[in-house]
């Protein structure tokens, strides 16, 4: 499922769109599929962006719960969409996840969470498990 | 003979979509589709000069192949991600690449 709102004249309306938000952000799009096919019963609404500007605009069209993006993505770095957001201080953002297999040491990991202010970080590829995990951590009281 | 898929990695997916064998046809597909649109990329990068480009597409195309069990193809791409980082194209490592993808579109 892809919502495509990042149209820049959208009209701003609450979208009717189910609660929590997921907003899932790769390049890659077997990720998408495995991603949508590990949490299919996620009770709330998934959503796709493909580049980093796709997720920002999509981000603040949709207001999502949960963010969980690639390190390395076209047009805007992923950590750079991580602290961009993080900065627009939602409310309603709980979680922004950074999934790469950039970081395999702490010092990188330590540059996620200071620089980047990223809530958590997954190793790819993603195992079910992890994502699962990560998802009722963010979103304790959604079981997906 | 060694295969281009990791038939754990494929059995994995199977898992993963319990058991549903049109799911990771589907995946595989789009694996391919993918990776030739790369391909062009990383082509484009190298007769470009262009190493940061080739840096995010072999990055790319790495990851892809790992979710779909082409670790052969992975492997030639972190070989050609690291050689971009330092500065270095080769033309000879993108052919290497090509015939990878070529034996993996075969297996499938």
């Amino acid at each position: 499922m892809r919502e495509n709102m990042n149209e820049p004249n959208a009209v701003q309306v609450e979208m009717p769109l189910q609660r929590p938000i997921l907003l899932l952000v790769d390049d890659d799009r077997t990720v998408h599929s495995i991603a949508e096919r590990i949490l299919s019963d996620f009770a709330g609404t998934i959503l796709h962006a493909y580049d980093g500007r796709e997720a920002l605009n999509l981000a603040r069209e949709t207001h999502p719960d949960l963010i969980i993006t690639d390190a390395l993505l076209p047009l805007l770095d992923g950590r750079e969409l991580a602290r961009t957001l993080k900065a627009d201080a939602d409310p309603r953002l709980k979680s922004v996840v950074v999934m790469t297999a950039l970081y395999k040491g702490a010092r990188y990991r330590c540059e996620a969470f200071r620089e980047f202010q990223v809530d958590a970080y997954v190793e790819k590829p993603i195992r079910p498990e992890r994502l699962r995990a990560i998802v009722e951590t963010a979103l304790p009281a959604v079981r997906s | 003979v060694s295969s281009a898929l990791d038939r754990g990695a494929l059995d994995a997916l199977l898992e993963v979509a319990g058991g549903d064998e049109t799911f990771v046809d589907d995946l595989l597909e789009t694996y391919l589709q993918q990776a030739a649109v790369l391909l062009l990329r990383v082509h484009t990068a190298v007769a470009d000069g262009d190493t940061g480009a080739l840096n995010r597409h072999a990055h790319t195309l790495k990851g892809a192949s790992l979710n779909v069990g082409a670790n052969g193809v992975a492997r030639l791409c972190r070989k050609i991600e690291n050689e971009a980082v330092c500065g270095i194209l080769d033309a000879g490592d993108v052919t290497a690449l090509e015939l990878e993808v070529q034996k993996v579109r075969e297996e499938i």
